[in-house]
């Protein structure tokens, strides 16, 4: 325990009860986030101090329940029994009691102190819903401070409880949870085998673990198998289980669940004098609106069309306005700074590094604006729901739909928007499909060997035929993936649909604010190091002898009596020659030209290869490194002419050739941005390298497919 | 339509998220709608609204709450089955026992 005056808070309460919003008020922008150890679950942290008292609040994620399926409930519950925080509050959803108060009945198996916050009593008192909250407090053995995150209401009151709890001023401890006879009976004997087991140095407490037992709970059989104790509960569970279906018609984890909510309704019973008005007119009336089976596809679409292009429309002004702010600062420096190596690396890799680290986060910023909407407002359920038999096909969640489809703008907020998934395998698997889903970077490319290869009336095809291609692999791979790596792991769609609620707007920015910081921090420095690196590859190492050549051959032009136009022209010549040549002899030229063997049977040369190498950097890097290999120079377009021209005269390509490039650029891993968020979000280094190898791996299979097949063809 | 949970019968996660979210003996639920592709359906549950695939749904055994509607459907069913099986949409999602 920390100091006298230090309390540590957990605050735990199912999905929806505005446990978010409770901790938002109560800790204000006195919050950070970070993950939970070993898992991707979000731990939101932050502190507040009242009458002296140093409040520390750790918000556990939102649940259900306490078993071991879920990573959200096993991180809350292994929370409170190895973090062991001072007092847990239980936020409970007041217009809700029944489901809600079934958490209650798990957090009073775990045999810690705790408090309810009876949260949403606005609405309990709009509703006139009336109840004996003293009786309540009777039945259960714990204190209920009622509260209202919205109207800011009750929060001194929890406050003063929390401390008074501290001072001593008040004492409580929840009761247990009596159980009839059929399931005390063996908590109690596997209980006493626990206690009178020797050397169980377990954190748990032994009367919880019995009931997990029961409850078939796969952390707590794991945990007890290896402890000399298993053969004696062993032995027990098989004797009793047997009579116990046959007296109760019934298995105990059934029976334990049915008995905690026969609690919950005598209880209610007891206390409710009035259930108030139950409907809630607002979402039957929405619900009837944008979730019936004509409109209902229509306004999922149109809510879908309006986050992306928010996303990527919007988002391209603030991304024009970062580049422009970036370019003016490395033209000053350029102006500014004499021409030295220290100016190269400035100017050309760490400010073109930061530039291209910040201009993903107009893009994050809106989409996850647009995702705590959907989420705060409930439409987000709704809309698994309304395209979660199209997901489920291909073995996703309906929740999936929103990162696939931001794959089309970027991968990068894409990754990010995994989160929202709860499910590993789901997650997982979303996150190793949506690199097929045609980022915007590729566009570029597939403009230019377009326009060289096929003729403007195929053109439109040729590009639909793209991104189709790019979305049928996603969903092969999807589907081999659920198949294989994430058999039978499927999260089950029973989902709550809440009901409609205006998010609040200090919660809306700070979700904002908290993506940001998250990219910001944690990922911004590892692309800040690794497109500097990249950069580093391809001018380095510097041939003194080429620079020399190059200079000489400037000044011999200049010596000349010429037309400044043809001077002029000769000298971007020759410069453009001298960077061709430094490029092929510098790491990435180098790294091209050592992977041609490997390309060869796709039609591709080392120039392809050095433009792929370098496209790891970025997409569209593929295009300016193409016009640096043909000496045109590096500040080419995907509309320049004379590198469409020297695409179309060069002997060795033909549109076979450009077709497999496109299914490359298409298919392999995406830049190294991108991949930086990809580890991050998938949380182990495999993943990362299954990711690398099969975004590669399928790439180099279908290229190599339709490289031979349209060779034959054509 | 009102029904009555009698048993679930599904196993693992899906068994443990049905009871979790109170789908127990005893537990009355209201069947709202399809999703307009005709899979999920949302039902109402101890008065909050509930998604469940039709996987999922077929593995909880219910019965009507209406009085003698269960000879009632299965009569009719026998008779006139597509009329009959259309009107009662709802019909297939869930497992109905016999007695009722």
């Amino acid at each position: 325990m920390g100091k006298y005056n230090e309390i540590h808070i957990a605050l735990a309460g199912n999905p929806n009860s505005g446990k978010t919003s409770l901790f938002n008020v109560l800790v204000g922008s006195n919050q950070k986030v970070g993950n939970f150890t070993g898992v991707t679950v979000e731990k939101f942290e932050g502190f507040c101090t009242h009458r002296g008292f140093h409040i520390r609040f750790t918000d556990l994620p939102g649940t259900y329940s306490l078993s071991a399926y879920s990573p959200e409930e096993r991180v809350a519950r292994e929370y409170i029994l190895k973090e062991k925080p001072d007092l847990v509050v239980h936020v409970a959803d007041g217009t809700n009691l029944e489901r809600n108060l079934y958490l209650t009945t798990q957090l009073m198996d775990l045999n810690i102190p705790f408090i309810i916050a009876l949260n949403m009593y606005d609405e309990v008192l709009d509703r006139n819903i009336e109840m004996d909250l003293n009786q309540l407090e009777r039945l259960l053995g714990v204190h209920i401070v009622p509260t209202s995150a919205v109207k800011k209401t009750g929060i001194n009151d929890l406050l003063n409880h929390i401390v008074e709890t501290r001072t001593g001023d008040i004492t409580f401890h929840p009761y247990k949870l009596q159980y009839s006879r059929f399931l005390s009976e063996p908590i109690n004997n596997i209980t006493e085998i626990l206690s009178n087991a020797k050397g169980l140095n377990l954190e748990y407490p032994f009367r919880w673990l019995a009931i997990k037992l029961l409850e078939n709970d796969r952390d707590v059989y794991n945990l007890l198998r290896e402890h000399p104790v298993w053969i004696s509960l062993n032995h027990y569970l098989n004797q009793h289980l047997d009579p116990f279906k046959h007296e109760t018609g019934s298995d105990p984890e059934t029976r334990l669940t049915e008995e905690r909510y026969g609690f919950i309704r005598g209880a209610l019973k007891e206390i409710v004098r009035n259930p108030g008005k139950q409907k809630n007119n607002l979402t039957d009336i929405l619900d009837s609106l944008l979730i019936n089976r004509i409109t209902g596809l229509p306004i999922f679409a149109l809510i879908m069309y309006a986050i992306f292009t928010a996303t990527f429309r919007i988002g391209e002004y603030p991304m024009l306005w970062i580049e422009t702010f970036f370019n003016w600062i490395s033209n000053g420096l350029h102006i500014l700074l004499p021409d030295t190596l220290l100016r190269a690396i400035l100017v050309d890799g760490i400010i073109a590094g930061v530039g291209g680290v910040l201009v993903f986060l107009p893009n994050i910023l809106i989409l996850f604006l647009g995702i705590s909407l959907l989420e705060g407002t409930g439409y987000m359920a709704r809309a698994a729901f309304v395209v979660d038999k199209i997901m489920h096909r291909i073995g996703l969640h309906g929740k999936s739909f929103i990162p696939m489809l931001t794959g089309f703008g970027c991968s990068v907020p894409a990754f990010m928007a995994t989160r929202t998934l709860k499910n590993e395998g789901d997650r997982i698997t979303t996150l190793l499909i949506i690199p097929f889903m045609s980022c915007g970077a590729k566009l570029p490319v597939y403009t230019l060997l377009i326009g060289a290869f096929f003729s403007t009336k195929q053109a439109g095809k040729v590009l639909f035929g793209i991104y189709i291609f790019g979305i049928l692999i996603a969903l092969l791979s999807a589907w081999v993936f659920k198949k294989t790596l994430f058999k039978g792991e499927s999260e089950p769609f029973v989902m709550e649909l809440p009901p409609y609620r205006w998010p609040s707007f200090q919660s809306l920015v700070l979700q904002m604010w908290h993506r940001a910081q998250m990219y910001l921090k944690k990922a911004a420095t590892v692309i800040l190091l690794a497109s500097i690196l990249i950069w580093l590859a391809g001018n380095f190492p510097k041939n003194k002898s080429i620079s020399l050549e190059t200079a000489t051959k400037i000044e011999k032009i200049l010596s000349q009596d010429l037309d400044v136009d043809v001077q002029d022209a000769a000298i971007q010549k020759i410069t453009a020659e001298g960077e061709t040549l430094q490029f092929e002899q510098s790491y990435a030229g180098r790294l091209g030209k050592a992977i041609e063997p490997l390309i060869k049977p796709l039609g591709f040369d080392w120039r392809i290869g050095v433009a792929l190498v370098s496209g790891i950097a970025a997409k569209e890097v593929v295009v300016s490194t193409m016009g640096t290999i043909y000496s045109i120079g590096s500040h080419v377009d995907e509309e320049s002419i004379s590198l469409r021209e020297h695409l179309q005269n060069d002997p060795l390509y033909n549109p076979a050739v450009g077709l497999a490039l496109m299914i490359f650029v298409l298919l392999y891993v995406p830049c190294i941005a991108a991949t930086v968020i990809f580890h991050r979000e998938a949380g182990a280094a495999k993943w990362t390298f299954l990711y690398f190898f099969y975004t590669i791996g399928v790439a180099w299979i279908m290229s190599f497919i339709v490289y031979r097949i349209t060779n034959t063809i054509l | 339509m009102t029904l009555e949970v009698l048993a679930v019968n599904a196993s693992g996660e899906i068994r443990r998220r049905l009871l979790d979210m109170g789908l127990v003996k005893g537990s009355f639920i209201r069947v709202i709608r399809k999703a307009p592709l005709g899979d999920p359906i949302e039902v109402e549950l101890n008065g909050f609204l509930l998604t469940l695939r039709l996987e999922e749904a077929k593995t909880i055994h219910v019965k009507r709450l209406e009085k003698n509607a269960l000879p009632f459907i299965q009569r009719h069913c026998l008779h006139d089955h597509g009329r009959r099986w259309r009107h009662n949409w709802f019909h297939r999602f869930f497992k109905f026992s016999g007695n009722s």
